[in-house]
């Protein structure tokens, strides 16, 4: 430590080193998916245009292509470089060397085995049959459940041997999420639920999957991100563990509301309404927390791209959540219920939050990993205005093309196929989005190409552990 | 009806336990106090003193003020350019 207190930019230096091969793997592997996600989410879109497209063809059929982009957006781009994140901020934070790092970089390998095999096994026709529970029960997710706990002990593992006494809040998010992601896992594909518990334990997976394993992972970001680039605390740290504390206890019995009209107990249906709105409390702390955090220092959202993801995610995480909660009501889940609405919505959680989450702190971690500066301000601008620009289009045009489909659906003076055409155009401008995002995606994974071609510094002193110039001196008597 | 939801309400039950027990290890071994000083984990020396372009002029002394002479920043520490 320095004399006040700080960590040695050389010990950074280390612990960043520690965790360097697993997170690079991670990230490799997340850039990949990414690709092969977007892809497949592009072909599913267009397949609304051209219902014919590819459809003889058994492996490219909707009902194939459509769980592919889910898997490996959930299970692929997200994880994997949410594994990264984790692996490389954890030690920041403890101020200790990554444990057991070639057990973790085992771990993603296995995972990436395990999830390899669950894509193929759906090309093939064979799937689990439940929403996000898709991978094949046998011969994917235990290497899943292996792979993923691997880089888990290596976490816990790394918080066991800590030199600091606290835990940062974003070390709460993380830690927690490497503790219920495999309760929910493992319960989730448990295969002896039917019926009415199988639809349960289903919701119940995949709603928390999204709370506590992609929000926990994602928000522990955040709170790191937004300080460390504002060069200032977050605004209150007490809201920040009120949000947290309060999120672990009312998130898990979301889930239901997802079955608003199914045949399920009402009072189990009633309970997750009301843990639904009571999520108000987490949210608005970590709205208020983020917002005034930054306030400001917006100006900042127009140099530092880290931020400018990151930023624009957490304000898409309060949008997400609010959209939740009234969406979790009887009266607006008649409206959007069995509409694109939906879709929309869940991709402003995993895309617009999430997603821009982890391009954000791609953007700051890689280069550390890399020892290089990205090579180009262009590809990052390209990267960002497409994203930016293809989730808005998406989002907008399925959120208005879902409203009107389910008022036509609920209007018994209109035929089905009136509902089909109200949301046809809406449709169009979604696959339209898609191309965009892609396109986004191929900008990003070019630059990633790029700076690991660069040349850089391969050994030696991190080029940020150098001496910095001294550009403006304190005045007389400051310090 | 109760029977069928039982399975729910023991993993909900599961997953409230974790958190609780998270809660009590955390009040049980001081993870709750000195929080000014836990919220200047992220933040190293070199952090606080780098020169951010975006800052007012009174932001900037203040930041002098606090922290003492700034730093030249890096591409870097924004994670890159715009």
């Amino acid at each position: 430590l320095t004399p006040t207190g700080s960590l040695d930019p050389r010990l950074r230096g280390e612990l960043d080193r520690s965790g360097r091969t697993p997170a690079l793997l991670a990230f490799v592997a997340a850039v990949l998916w990414l690709l092969v996600g977007s892809f497949f989410g592009t072909v599913a879109s267009f397949k609304f245009q051209f219902p014919d497209w590819w459809q003889a063809w058994a492996p490219m059929s909707m009902g194939r292509i459509r769980p592919v982009h889910l898997n490996t957006m959930i299970y692929g781009w997200a994880s994997m470089a949410m594994l990264g994140v984790s692996l490389w901020l954890v030690p920041r934070l403890v101020n200790a060397r990554l444990r057991w790092a070639p057990f973790a970089s085992l771990g993603i390998l296995i995972w990436n085995v395990g999830l390899v095999i669950g894509i193929l096994l759906i090309f093939a026709g064979r799937n689990d049959g439940l929403e996000w529970l898709e991978l094949d029960r046998v011969f994917s997710d235990p290497f899943l459940v292996i792979g993923g706990g691997m880089v888990g002990i290596a976490i816990i593992r790394t918080l066991l041997t800590r030199v600091v006494k606290h835990l940062y809040v974003s070390v709460w998010y993380i830690a927690g999420a490497f503790v219920w992601f495999p309760i929910l896992f493992l319960t989730g594909n448990y295969p002896g639920f039917a019926g009415i518990e199988s639809a349960a334990a289903n919701w119940f997976y995949a709603h928390n999957a999204l709370g506590f394993w992609l929000t926990s992972i994602s928000l522990a970001a955040v709170y790191y991100f937004i300080p460390k680039i504002l060069g200032r605390p977050i605004y209150s740290y007490q809201l920040s563990l009120l949000g947290f504390w309060s999120f672990a206890f009312f998130y898990s019995l979301n889930g239901m509301h997802h079955l608003i009209g199914g045949p399920m107990p009402t009072w189990m249906v009633s309970t997750s309404i009301v843990a639904s709105v009571m999520m108000v409390i987490p949210v608005t702390a970590v709205a208020i927390n983020h917002h005034m955090s930054v306030i400001g220092r917006f100006g900042a959202l127009r140099y530092s791209p880290t931020l400018r993801f990151i930023v624009l995610g957490a304000i898409a995480y309060t949008a997400v959540s609010l959209q939740g909660i009234f969406t979790a009501l009887r009266e607006v889940s008649r409206v959007t219920h069995f509409t694109h609405w939906t879709i929309g919505h869940s991709h402003v959680g995993v895309y617009s939050f999430v997603t821009f989450v982890l391009f954000g702190s791609m953007y700051y971690i890689l280069p550390r990993l890399l020892n290089r500066e990205w090579p180009s301000a262009r590809l990052i601008g390209w990267h960002f205005w497409l994203t930016f620009g293809g989730i808005f289009a998406y989002v907008v045009g399925l959120s208005i093309g879902g409203v009107y489909q389910g008022l036509a659906l609920l209007d018994p003076a209109q035929t089905f196929e009136a509902s089909v055409r109200a949301v046809a155009p809406w449709l169009t401008v979604r696959s339209f989005s898609g191309l965009v995002l892609s396109a986004g995606h191929l900008v990003f994974a070019w630059h990633i190409v790029l700076i690991y071609r660069s040349r850089g510094k391969e050994a030696g002193m991190l080029a940020w552990q150098e001496p910095r110039p001294i550009i403006v001196e304190a005045p007389e008597g400051v310090r | 009806m109760l029977a069928a939801s039982g399975v729910l309400i023991l993993l909900s039950i599961l997953v409230g336990i974790v958190g609780f027990g998270f809660l009590v290890w955390g009040l049980l071994n001081g993870q709750f106090d000195e929080l000014e000083a836990q919220a200047m984990v992220p933040l190293d020396e070199e952090d606080l003193r780098l020169l951010r372009p975006w800052e007012t002029p009174s932001q900037c002394e203040q930041r002098v003020r606090d922290h003492g002479t700034l730093l030249q920043a890096r591409d870097s520490d924004w994670g890159g350019r715009l």
